[in-house]
């Protein structure tokens, strides 16, 4: 047998099963609540990689959307076309399509396309974000090749009965987020809401014409509003119930590319509704949990483009537009046990019924999943632990083959928070509908894209004191993903989806944080960086010799930073973030148009807060794109320079 | 219990172990290699120029130029010389003596350069869908559009728009012959009429004067020694009909000859001819060629295209050699290969991305 991760790995597991008979038992008792099956999972000594978006970093991006917040703090790698335009994440080198985004454990990805536009995710409409990296998604959903991010609502905070951020922004940006919380033991009350418009008329000196030329970029603004609303009625000591709600209003125009050299003929834009509804019910008692949720999702996406000639603006020459309603009802039952000698037990049962109706598509096509997982936890004494499971889907009368996953987590020292983890897994992503039925050129024989992965990774913490403590993390991972979905030409003009490419993905990602008090000065230092180097290695690959080269969009550096300092009542933050180069092509070419170069954007943000009695009150104001980086992000897609926000909060406790 | 703990530092500390190997692995993976930047152009000589569409709204449109006597390949010309990109979605490549001309489809631009030099020299903006340009006589132009009832006049001088010429149809291809211009009427979008028209402008007074009908979708357009006229038509994008070529008298717009494809499902297009005007080449997936004196459609290819092949512009050499081009799977940089009229591969080279045009210089 040949060292390697793998076998390693394999026999570390199969010795520790053996020994399974010294190991103590820890959990006699031990009273469960939603908080701690939340905080389990992001437990460091967990065998997978799993964290919580730190929520000082939170608060700082609650007037942003997700896209923001993902992109300035995490290793993901968020496509991003502008401020307010689409934007798409991409987990461990992996497509769009394989970054499952939840809400209270239902998944939020549309349907259709098998992706979520992230800058439509207001951050106030959650109160915390895990984010599950590779494998450590399946308890929660399938699919998720790279990862996932699971958003929960808040429980109520009896501290905090109003908060109010109004923002004031460069290019006629403003913003307004509200959420409020009422209730009491019984009963509880969460509001959000959340406003958000851009002309985004920000100028920028165009160097995809001839003469290169200062211009305003047009056609770009946005305007989205919704609110969320969940009320919690506990019924009994065991039973709650809840019912939660997400309604949203959405409108962006879509700017022409830099190189368009007849801005006033073309009108594109994307106007969209959603709402989500969850109706949730739990009991728990002793060593059980038992969560059912019920859930109707509905999603209006209207998409149009409008240009006329260059003679008459009144003569349309274009009219395309694309209608799709999407129903979405899903139905989700877990049960977790924890049995005695450190083993707990979790089964689940979820139902998603997906309807949709595009004009895109031949007639009404839908798609019915059903998945049962099983999943198996011991625990050795704290120093092990173990996790297997199992998930099965039937999509559509057929079984997909079973997605496993084993993982071990090894806290080697009593007395130093010194974690090791190991994990591997099988996952399986079914094709988005526009691949199977889209007109012309969906394929309904496409089969589901799988992927195994391997992920290692060790975390310390060391608490040095009361008032310093740091945490250094490293991981690594290693995951191959067969029959990945792409679009290709046919003999007859149309592209075709098809089961093509072969992907390898592996990567590092590294985290390095601190923080601490002095007297009156409290901080906090994040930084991360992440390497992914992804390629396509198939025989197509190989004879077109691409095979090898990094895939588009995927940058092979990227990281961030993020500093915290606060002195009494004032405050200051600063963000940098990096982005590697990026191909755009798959050609081994220097030239720009293939490659685009990479770049730093920083940003800050200096406050003061004043307390009134139970008010609080905070002034901020932030520069965006300190140093006036000129960069695109995506190929001739423009992005602003240096940028102003004022900030006013307000806070009733 | 010390023991377990013991076997499991040792495990540990091996796994620490393996994980330095891999972050030592990874970091010598991505050690980048440098890049050389690429040699000056200089004058094009012997040019033979690809135009390569790029990604529709992704702006990575380029022109390669090659030079068909030493065979050496030039990629990204354009923006190597001028320092922009030539645009979203290149569509065709026209020559003059002194300039060439490239109508950049969705950036609704028309480029002029310098034949020589490559430099910019005016442009054209303020078109809707522009497709091809023809040059009508010493200082003017004609630039047909995919989405416009109208052709547009311009000035090649300074590249400013003349006038609109109204056409009552889409316009594609442009061919002159005496004091007349072909224009075929290629798509149906945007019209509400059927697309199986050639328009004939005079022009002298640029008004329609005549018009011919031919089949669904005539794409391309040549014209032979004996001064007859080929357009080859797909037959609809939805393969409405059978695909037909069809050799029309241009004189007394008389058909002489109409020839249907066998497969209603393919979709024939890039009708070319040799410089002595006697030999016709078509794509129809594979590269077919046929004399203007036969009566028939070649039952066999003259280039295979392989099984990976997506076989996309031709173009035939002043020398009667046989480019076409392959444009893979769009994501990358296509191929170009070069036969003898004879059939003989003697050169295969990179372009770009859809590289979708083919152009000479003499």
């Amino acid at each position: 047998m040949t060292i390697s991760p793998k076998n390693i790995a394999f026999a570390f597991l199969s010795w520790i099963l053996f020994q399974e008979a010294e190991a103590q038992m820890i959990f006699d008792t031990l009273y469960l609540d939603e908080t701690e099956i939340i905080a389990r999972k992001y437990e460091r000594n967990a065998p997978t990689k799993t964290e919580e978006i730190d929520t000082l970093v939170k608060s700082e991006f609650n007037h942003l959307s997700l896209a923001e917040l993902l992109s300035a703090h995490t290793p993901v790698f968020v496509k991003n076309y502008g401020k307010g335009s689409l934007a798409t994440a991409s987990f461990r080198g992996t497509a769009a399509s394989h970054t499952k985004v939840l809400w209270n454990d239902i998944e939020i990805n549309s349907p259709m396309l098998g992706q979520v536009d992230l800058s439509l995710v207001p951050n106030n409409f959650y109160s915390h974000a895990i984010l599950n990296y590779g494998g450590s998604s399946l308890e929660n959903t399938s699919g998720a090749l790279g990862g996932a991010i699971n958003l929960f609502s808040g429980k109520r905070q009896p501290d905090e009965k109003l908060s109010f951020i109004q923002t004031f922004g460069s290019f006629k940006t403003f913003s307004s987020s509200l959420n409020m919380n009422l209730g009491n033991e019984k009963f509880a009350s969460l509001t959000s809401a959340h406003l958000t418009s851009s002309e985004n008329s920000f100028s920028f000196y165009n160097k995809a014409i001839i003469p290169p030329e200062w211009q305003t970029q047009k056609n770009a603004s946005y305007y989205n509003r919704g609110f969320t609303q969940s009320f919690t009625y506990r019924l009994s000591a065991f039973n709650e119930l809840e019912v939660i709600t997400w309604n949203q209003w959405n409108f962006r125009e879509i700017p022409p590319v830099m190189s368009s050299q007849n801005h006033d003929n073309h009108k594109e834009e994307q106007a969209s509704f959603t709402s989500r509804n969850i109706l949730k019910w739990k009991f728990h008692k002793k060593n059980s949990m038992l969560q059912v949720k019920a859930a109707w999702f509905y999603e209006d996406l209207d998409y149009l483009l409008v240009t006329a000639t260059s003679v008459d603006p009144e003569d349309t020459v274009t009219f395309i537009q694309s209608v799709n309603k999407t129903n979405s009802g899903f139905i989700k039952a877990g049960l977790t046990q924890l049995l005695s000698r450190g083993w707990t037990l979790s089964a689940g049962l979820d139902v998603a019924l997906n309807r949709v109706n595009s004009n895109n598509y031949s007639g009404i096509k839908s798609r019915n999943d059903f998945g049962l997982y099983l999943k198996i936890a011991k625990s050795f004494s704290g120093f092990v632990n173990i996790e297997l499971l199992l998930r099965q889907q039937f999509v559509d009368n057929a079984f997909t083959p079973p997605a496993p996953f084993a993982g071990i987590s090894v806290k080697p020292f009593e007395e130093q928070d010194l974690y090791l983890r190991f994990n591997a897994n099988y996952n399986y992503n079914l094709p988005g509908l526009n691949d199977l039925y889209w007109y012309p050129g969906g394929n309904e024989y496409l089969k589901p894209e799988y992927g195994i992965q391997y992920e290692g990774g060790i975390t310390y913490v060391k608490r040095v004191s009361g008032t310093l403590g740091f945490t250094v993390e490293l991981s690594g991972y290693d995951s191959y993903i067969n029959d990945w979905i792409q679009w290709v030409p046919t003999d007859y003009r149309y592209w075709t989806a098809r089961n093509i490419a072969f992907v390898h993905a592996r990567g590092l990602e590294a985290l390095g944080q601190m923080y601490g008090q002095k007297g009156k000065v409290v901080y906090k230092f994040i930084a991360r960086y992440s390497f992914a180097k992804s390629t396509n290695e198939s025989n197509e690959a190989k004879e077109g010799g691409y095979a090898g080269r990094q895939l588009i969009y995927v940058p092979l550096h990227s990281g961030n930073v993020f500093a915290y300092l606060s002195y009494r009542k004032f405050e200051c933050t600063w963000n940098t973030q990096f982005t590697g180069k990026r191909n755009t092509s798959l050609n081994d070419e220097s030239l720009y148009s293939n490659v685009l170069p990479a770049f730093s954007l920083s940003s800050i943000s200096v406050g003061k807060s004043f307390d009134i009695h139970s008010v609080s009150l905070e002034a901020k104001f932030g520069v965006n794109n300190l140093f006036n980086v000129s960069y695109q992000a995506v190929l001739w897609r423009p992005m602003p320079g240096r940028n102003y926000e004022v900030f006013v909060v307000f806070k009733w406790k | 219990m010390r023991i377990i703990k013991n076997m499991i530092k040792l495990r540990s500390m091996r796994f620490l172990g393996m994980i330095v190997v891999l972050v030592i692995v990874l970091l010598l993976d991505s050690c980048e290699k440098e890049e050389t930047p690429a040699p000056p152009i200089g004058e094009f000589q012997n040019a033979m120029f690809v135009v390569n569409e790029g990604n529709f709204t992704a702006g990575n449109a380029s022109l390669t130029y090659y030079n068909y006597k030493t065979s050496a390949v030039s990629q990204q010309v354009f923006y190597r010389i001028n320092g922009a990109p030539l645009g979203d979605v290149a569509n065709s490549i026209t020559f003059d003596e002194n300039s060439i001309y490239i109508v950049v489809n969705n950036s609704h631009v028309v480029y002029k350069i310098n034949a020589v030099t490559g430099k910019y020299q005016a442009k054209t903006t303020g078109l809707t869908s522009p497709r091809y340009i023809l040059k009508i006589d010493n200082q003017r132009a004609l630039v047909s559009d995919l989405y416009e009832n109208n052709l547009t006049l311009i000035n090649t001088e300074n590249m400013e728009i003349i006038s609109r010429i109204a056409l009552g149809r889409t316009s594609e291809n442009l061919l002159k012959y005496g004091n007349e211009i072909f224009i075929t009427n290629w798509s149906a979008f945007q019209q509400d009429k059927p697309n199986n028209m050639i328009m004939i402008v005079d022009s002298e007074n640029l008004q329609v004067t005549d018009s011919t009908e031919v089949g669904m979708e005539p794409n391309s357009m040549v014209l032979d020694k004996n001064n007859h006229l080929w357009v080859l038509c797909s037959g609809g994008y939805l393969n409405e009909e059978v695909p037909t070529l069809w050799k029309i008298d241009p004189e007394n717009k008389d058909v002489l000859m109409r020839l249907e494809f066998p497969d209603l499902n393919s979709s024939p297009d890039n009708l070319h001819i040799n410089k002595t005007g006697d030999t016709l080449y078509y794509l129809n997936k594979n590269v077919y060629r046929m004399a203007i004196s036969t009566t028939q459609l070649p039952d066999n290819y003259f280039v295979r295209a392989g099984e990976n092949d997506n076989f996309y512009a031709l173009g035939v050499s002043p020398g009667s050699d046989v480019y076409v081009t392959d444009a893979n799977d769009y994501t990358r940089n296509g191929t170009v290969y070069r036969y003898t009229p004879g059939g003989v591969l003697v050169q295969k080279f990179e372009a770009g991305i859809a590289p979708g045009d083919i152009g000479f210089i003499d």
